[in-house]
This record gives structure tokens, C-alpha cells and sequence, in this order.
């Protein structure tokens, strides 16, 4: 339980980094109606793209992290490539967590955590590189930040503190390891779906 | 799972006080340590879970989905237990066979490992009933007015109202599509047939309702929509609300205050 607070404390602390840059560059997000459902669309998408993987593949222990990352990282990456600016992988990420807590698996604040550091480490990376996805090469870069430090947190928080459920450290390290992969190749995938996506939206009239 | 349509003491419940109970079980299913006060939080919600009287469907999708989930459990904790003393009933790689051995430190099923596995699957059990007695008692759009009227922000709302409307579109939207693919000869089997539909499938989805997202998001500007809704239905707490509660959060620091006594 100690350690579930400590985390708490530092993702409150990672939101106070973020809050503090944003309020010095005077760059607070605002999102018009638009970004909002648009954000909103993203949501059901990722709740929608994730499903067939969570009662198929994701079930299967070994692999579960791989399969379960690449169809999420490339939704969620599209999204923000259509969105780029801050807040928008916040804005994304734990809507989908509250979306998927209304209908499916109820309000649990010990998802929130969770969700909460997913998207203030993409915030905070896409602030430090300047970049919202413009290369494959940041794509890459956020593929794998998110991998790890979702993975990690949830094998090495999570699941002890929480579930009190234990994994030996090789095992960590395998899940981990194919979290980035799967992260990564969702990135370059997401990276590659939005080039027509966004020529639709800018030159398609819609 | 999803809303059913009943009237039962559960449903009559404001959304509030089954928010704030669901806060409170799911720390509980934290704070709990003994296997007396796993079993009694997990037979309380199997009760609750009875009062909604769930179609057989559900029943046997919920008794699926426990049984996965102890078997996983079991398995992954019958390998991974630490804690001393511990019995290999059966053991895949000696630790001192080769590069994997070495890595891995030995990899073998332990009794206590399984024992502890089946224990902890009560927490799972638990979080998975809380959710579905919430989930099912509570219509999504009452859950969100609890929401809000417990502070969540106004445009928070809105995003979550809008994606739940966007769903069950999005859903036929991606079946007209794969369906239209696959006459045009696209093979949707196996692993990589999953990876080729989301490749044929995302693209037009998202162009598709990203027309739609422009004119929800149209209406609601020129009606001019500032996240501050003008609510046809208030909700109520009532005395029954509060008694529920009220008993609930006593019973519940009860049983934590307790639980060491009966370990």
C-alpha cells in the first residue's frame, strides 16, 4: 500500500512538471468543441481496436504485451497526430480509461495511477523533443517510452501492490521487452495509417 | 457486461453513493489480507451480484471468466513464488541447466505458489463482481451525472458521454467496412488476417467519423456549448442512500480492523 501511495506522489509530482513547463511556456491546454470530439472519438476507437485483442491473444500469458500494445499505440498515435498539441495524449488515454471504467469494468481509482503516468510521460516527452510525432524517429521514441514505463509500472506496482501478484524479474523483463516492441511497432504503424487519414482530413473536404 | 434493465433495490440506489461504494471496495480489495476477509468482501458482492438477478447468459459468461482467471492466476503464482518454505511439484528448467537456467534462476511449480494463486483470485473475483453489479445496476449516463456532481469537470462529461454515443456507430461502421473488404477478397484469418484488417479497417473508419465528429461537434458550437449542461433529471441522495452507505463503510472498517483476528 506504501508503495501504491509513492506512486501516487509521483505521478502527482510528474503533473506538476507538466502543469509548471505548460504555465511557463503559456502553453495551458484549451481543446475547442472540435478536439474534444474528436478526442472523444478516439476513445471509443482505442476501446473498440483493443477488443479483439483482450478477449483473444492478450489472454494468453507469455505474449499477452505484444499483441495487446501494437493495435493500441497505433490508434492512440493516429489520434495525436490529428490532435498535435499538449494534452492531447492526456486528454486521450484517460478518457479511454473512463470510458472503459463507465461501461465495462466500473470506477476503480486504482486504474487512475496507471493511466495518469501513461500520459503525462508521452506529455512530458513530446514537450522535451519539440515534437508531436512529426518523424518516425520521435514516433519511435514515444513507442518506446510508453512500453517501458507501462509495463514496468504495472509488473513492478501494480500487480504486487495492488493485485498481490508476484513475477519473478526474468519475467518482467520478457513482458517489458515486448511491450516496446509491441509499442514501437504500433507507433510506426500508427505513424504510417495517419498520412492518409490526414490528407483526408486537410484536402478531402471533410 | 452491460446495463440491465431491472427494479431492483440496487438500481433504485443514487449513482453517487454505488460511486463512492465502488471507491471503498476497491480498496478494500487492496487492504484485505486475510483469506476470511477475502472470502467475506468476495461473498458479499456474490450477493449483490444475486440481487441483480442476471440473465443465465451472464452467469455463465461471469463463471467463464473467474475460472480463466484462476487458472491464470495459479499458473503464473505456482511459477513465481518467492516466500519460504516452498515445495517444486514439478520442475521445467533446473537451475543449473544451461543459459536459461542461469537466467532465470530455475523455473519449477510450487505448491504454496498454487495455494496463494487460488487466495489472491478472490481479489480478482471481487474487483470483477464490483464491477459488474456498478456496471449493471447503473444506466452509463447516470453514472456520468454521478460523476460530475461529485466534481468531475463538465468537459470530462462530455468527452465520456461522446464516446459512448460514438461506439455502438463506430461498431456497425467497422462491420459494414470489413464486410465490404472482404468481398472485395481481403483474407481476414489468423494472426496476420487480424493485422490486415487493421490496416484495411482503420483508415476509413477514422476519415468516416471524423465527417461525423465535425458535425456533433457543429451542433454543439452553434448552440453554443460551453460544457455546462441544463439537466432535464436532478439526482437525489436519500435516506436510503445514506443508511446503505453508511452500513457499508461501517462493515467495511470492521472487517479491516478485524481481519488480523481472524487469520
Amino acid at each position: 500500500m506504501n508503495l501504491y501511495i509513492g506512486s501516487l506522489i509521483l505521478v502527482t509530482v510528474l503533473g506538476a512538471v507538466l502543469f509548471h513547463i505548460l504555465w511557463t511556456r503559456r502553453a495551458v491546454p484549451s481543446f475547442s468543441i472540435q478536439d474534444l470530439v474528436t478526442a472523444a472519438l478516439f476513445c471509443s476507437l482505442l476501446y473498440i481496436a483493443i477488443l479483439p485483442f483482450k478477449f483473444g491473444l492478450s489472454r494468453v500469458p507469455l505474449i499477452q504485451s505484444f499483441f495487446f500494445s501494437i493495435p493500441y499505440t497505433a490508434t492512440l498515435f493516429i489520434g495525436i497526430r490529428l490532435i498535435p498539441r499538449a494534452g492531447t495524449a492526456t486528454l486521450i488515454i484517460c478518457g479511454h480509461s473512463l470510458l472503459a471504467q463507465t461501461i465495462s469494468s466500473g470506477i476503480n481509482p486504482l486504474w487512475w495511477p496507471y493511466a495518469l503516468l501513461a500520459s503525462f510521460i508521452l506529455e512530458l516527452y513530446f514537450l522535451a523533443t519539440g515534437n508531436y510525432l512529426g518523424s518516425m524517429k520521435n514516433a519511435l521514441g514515444a513507442g518506446f517510452l510508453r512500453g517501458l514505463t507501462v509495463y514496468l509500472y504495472f509488473y513492478c506496482f501494480s500487480a504486487p501492490f495492488i493485485w498481490h501478484q508476484f513475477f519473478a524479474p526474468w519475467y518482467i523483463a520478457v513482458q517489458t521487452a515486448q511491450g516496446i516492441a509491441g509499442s514501437m511497432i504500433g507507433a510506426s504503424l500508427g505513424l504510417y495509417l495517419s498520412k492518409p487519414i490526414i490528407s483526408a482530413t486537410r484536402y478531402g473536404g471533410i | 457486461m452491460k446495463y440491465l434493465d431491472r427494479e431492483t433495490f440496487l438500481h433504485h440506489l443514487d449513482p453517487r453513493a454505488k460511486i463512492v461504494l465502488g471507491l471503498l471496495g476497491a480498496v478494500m480489495i487492496v487492504a484485505l489480507r486475510t483469506p476470511f476477509g477475502l472470502f467475506l468482501l468476495f461473498a458479499m458482492l456474490l450477493g449483490a451480484f444475486g440481487l441483480l438477478r442476471p440473465a443465465r447468459g451472464t452467469v455463465r459468461t461471469t463463471a467463464v471468466l473467474m475460472a480463466t482467471a484462476l487458472c491464470f492466476t495459479m499458473i503464473s503464482q505456482g511459477f513465481f513464488y518467492g516466500l519460504e518454505p516452498r515445495t517444486a511439484i514439478l520442475t521445467i528448467v533446473a537451475p543449473d541447466s544451461g543459459l536459461l537456467g542461469r537466467i532465470t534462476g530455475g523455473i519449477a511449480i510450487y505448491r504454496e505458489g498454487l495455494l496463494y494463486g487460488a487466495l489472491q483470485s478472490l481479489r480478482l473475483f471481487s474487483a470483477m463482481l464490483l464491477s459488474a453489479v456498478i456496471v449493471m445496476s447503473t444506466y452509463p449516463s447516470d453514472l456520468l451525472l454521478g460523476m460530475e456532481r461529485l466534481g468531475v469537470p463538465g468537459r470530462i462529461g462530455f468527452l465520456v458521454t461522446v464516446s459512448i454515443r460514438f461506439l455502438p456507430a463506430l461498431i456497425d461502421e467497422a462491420n459494414r467496412i470489413l464486410l465490404a473488404q472482404k468481398l472485395r477478397g481481403l483474407d481476414l484469418k489468423g494472426v496476420r488476417g487480424g493485422f490486415r484488417a487493421c490496416r484495411y479497417l482503420l483508415p476509413p473508419l477514422i476519415i468516416d467519423s471524423l465527417r461525423n465528429a465535425r458535425r456533433i461537434a457543429l451542433a454543439a458550437e452553434v448552440r453554443a456549448f460551453t460544457g455546462k449542461k441544463t439537466l432535464v433529471r436532478e439526482l437525489s441522495f436519500s435516506l436510503r442512500d445514506w443508511l446503505v452507505l453508511g452500513f457499508s463503510t461501517t462493515g467495511m472498517v470492521l472487517l479491516v480492523m478485524f481481519q488480523g483476528a481472524f487469520s
